[in-house]
């Protein structure tokens, strides 16, 4: 077990005060869940449809928000 | 499926790097050395991973032989709609982010060894642990059986024919599972992800060049698919397709950590922070797989013609590298089959043991008494997924993989949402799984097999996963049922836990690596 029982009168631990930041984890599943958004062939990227470099767009933007997140809670 | 000539330097390559991850598989028994008779050490590694063998593990773990051959298939025979892949493996982190930890917290604390034992503690409820373990290593059976479709995919590219190759690896991969427990896949993870990222980094710059560039890929892609049967499409056009893109995608999403398999990955954390770190670090896979899923577009620009779509990515290896370089790339692959399949046979153990054996037929099994049970477990699942693959056909194993899937989000509401609430009443929650398991079946078996589902209520028309229809009309029977269920049997519910279980006991410097990295 890493860590001991919190005494009494510790402070609220941080994941309590910034819980906010974990709203941001829906963001991706705005982002993807609704295909019409990016079910398009243009704009290409280096010969890629938009299509498949805008998923590829959020998967950057998830490990993202994921790291935001993770440094700022807990 | 055996019109490939011998490739002699290719089996070479492919027997030296399967050789090596035997002695890693064996050696592991002495790694981190701890009582292996013990569960918590061989069927979670002594929950003592660090940030770095996590990643390992659970990458080896879901991103299996399967993945690598099955998702450029179906790019290659069915177009986008294959890459819902790429989405559900983007959108599966920010779930692990949220209730990986949480139930790590709750697990180490008390001791638990798979969800079923959480479910147990919560709801106070054998039988609702029943139903969780039981869902668990039925999903779990056909997985393990794919695993091995993947595995004789490669060997019959290197032009070897017969089942023997087939029942030698899996001899060793048991031995070795049943020596080293938990260990064994860790280690084994490393070299796979290591021969993968090799395979595919050297195959994204090479076979672009030789092709003509991506440009050149996706535009014989955009030509051959409309000719495929039924018509596929570079990019979804139909209200339908988007509608079975997203639940596919969000459905999986949800699926992939109720698998025992990959709970068992994550439960092997050191920490929770070092399931939340990996949240974000695990991405890398989630390219090379989309990486890999263009493989199948790459195989119809070079205008190979596979035997069946699963041949797309071995021969345009085949094709394109030397026949070593080949070799190791399938080597890869076949590791990629051993590295899962060994933690869902050790998954599948624990639940036999804890939640079978140890709740109706051995109330007061010791720890030793667990561990043999679930190392004898784990062969037989190894020995079924076996016959399995012997005499089930292809089309068979990948039908009750899909039901599979449908299977496992049952325990959705139990398992994840009983982390929030105690709300929800066992009966009902037992009741909402059993319509959910029903009618997911109907609705899987009745589009024989596909994984969409049309469903139409009068006007209302969807095309979704079913899965996900299922699952929907699992919470609301769980909901409206509780208030009911719970006068029809009103023994107090004692739940074990309580509200600070769930929390990390993460302080700052604690779980700072790497003191045992």
């Amino acid at each position: 077990m890493a860590g001991h029982p919190r005494g009494e009168g510790d402070a609220a631990p941080p994941s309590r005060r910034r819980r906010g930041y974990y709203w941001l984890l829906l963001l991706p599943f705005a982002g993807l869940l609704y295909p019409p958004l990016y079910a398009h062939a243009n704009p290409h990227l280096w010969g890629i449809p938009f299509f498949y470099w805008y998923q590829v767009v959020w998967l950057g933007v998830t490990a993202a928000i994921s790291t935001l997140v993770y440094r700022n809670t807990g | 499926m055996d019109k490939h000539p011998v490739h002699a330097a290719a089996i070479v390559v492919f027997c030296l790097l399967f050789f090596f991850v035997t002695v890693v598989g064996f050696v592991a028994a002495r790694w981190r050395r701890a009582d292996l008779a013990h569960l918590n050490e061989w069927g979670l590694a002594g929950r003592g991973f660090g940030t770095w063998l996590t990643w390992f593990l659970i990458g080896g773990d879901i991103y299996t032989a399967y993945t690598f051959i099955a998702v450029p298939a179906a790019m290659f025979g069915t177009g986008s709609a294959g890459f819902f892949a790429f989405a559900y493996t983007t959108l599966v982190f920010p779930i692990l982010f949220v209730f990986g930890p949480r139930l790590w917290a709750v697990c180490k604390r008390h001791g638990y060894i798979t969800a079923a034992d959480f479910v147990r503690g919560r709801f106070d409820s054998g039988s609702l642990a029943l139903v969780v373990a039981l869902t668990g290593i039925l999903a779990t059976m056909p997985y393990v059986g794919l695993q091995l479709v993947g595995l004789k995919t490669v060997i019959a590219a290197m032009g070897i024919s017969g089942d023997w190759p087939i029942i030698i690896a899996f001899v060793i991969l048991a031995a070795y599972t049943y020596q080293s427990g938990l260990r064994a896949p860790a280690l084994t993870a490393i070299v796979k992800d290591l021969a993968i990222y090799i395979t595919v980094a050297v195959a994204i710059i090479y076979i672009p060049i030789k092709l003509g560039g991506f440009g050149h890929i996706f535009g014989a892609a955009a030509q051959a698919l409309p000719k495929r049967h039924p018509p596929a499409a570079l990019v979804p056009g139909k209200p339908a397709s988007y509608e079975t893109y997203a639940t596919l995608a969000l459905g999986s999403a949800f699926a992939l950590f109720l698998y025992p398999h990959a709970l068992t990955g994550a439960l092997s954390a050191r920490t929770g922070n070092v399931i939340r770190r990996n949240a974000s670090l695990l991405s890398f896979y989630s390219l090379a797989l989309g990486i890999i899923a263009i493989f199948g577009y790459m195989a119809i620009a070079a205008h190979l013609k596979p035997a069946t779509p699963n041949f797309a990515v071995p021969d345009l290896f085949l094709k394109y590298f030397p026949s070593w370089f080949a070799g190791f790339g399938f080597a890869a692959i076949g590791v990629g089959a051993l590295v899962p399949a060994a933690i869902m046979a050790i998954a599948a153990g624990n639940l036999f043991s804890r939640n079978i054996y140890r709740e109706y037929l051995r109330p007061h099994a010791s720890h030793a008494e667990q561990a043999t049970v679930a190392k004898l477990a784990s062969v037989v699942v190894k020995a079924g997924a076996l016959v399995f693959a012997l005499f089930v056909s292809t089309k068979s194993a990948i039908d009750l993989q899909l039901l599979g899937g449908v299977w496992i989000i049952q325990t959705l509401p139990a398992v994840f949402l009983g982390l929030y609430t105690r709300w929800l009443d066992r009966w009902a929650l037992v009741a909402g799984w059993a319509v959910g398991m029903g009618l997911g079946t109907y609705m899987a078996a009745s589009q024989s097999f596909k994984s969409a589902f049309p469903l139409s209520i009068g006007s209302f028309k969807v095309t979704m996963y079913s899965a996900f229809l299922a699952i929907l009309a699992n919470l609301v029977v769980t909901v409206l049922l509780t208030p009911l269920t719970r006068r029809l049997d009103p023994r107090p519910v004692r739940d074990e836990t309580v509200a600070e279980d769930y929390a990390e006991p993460v302080e700052a410097g604690v779980d700072r690596e790497p003191a045992r990295a």
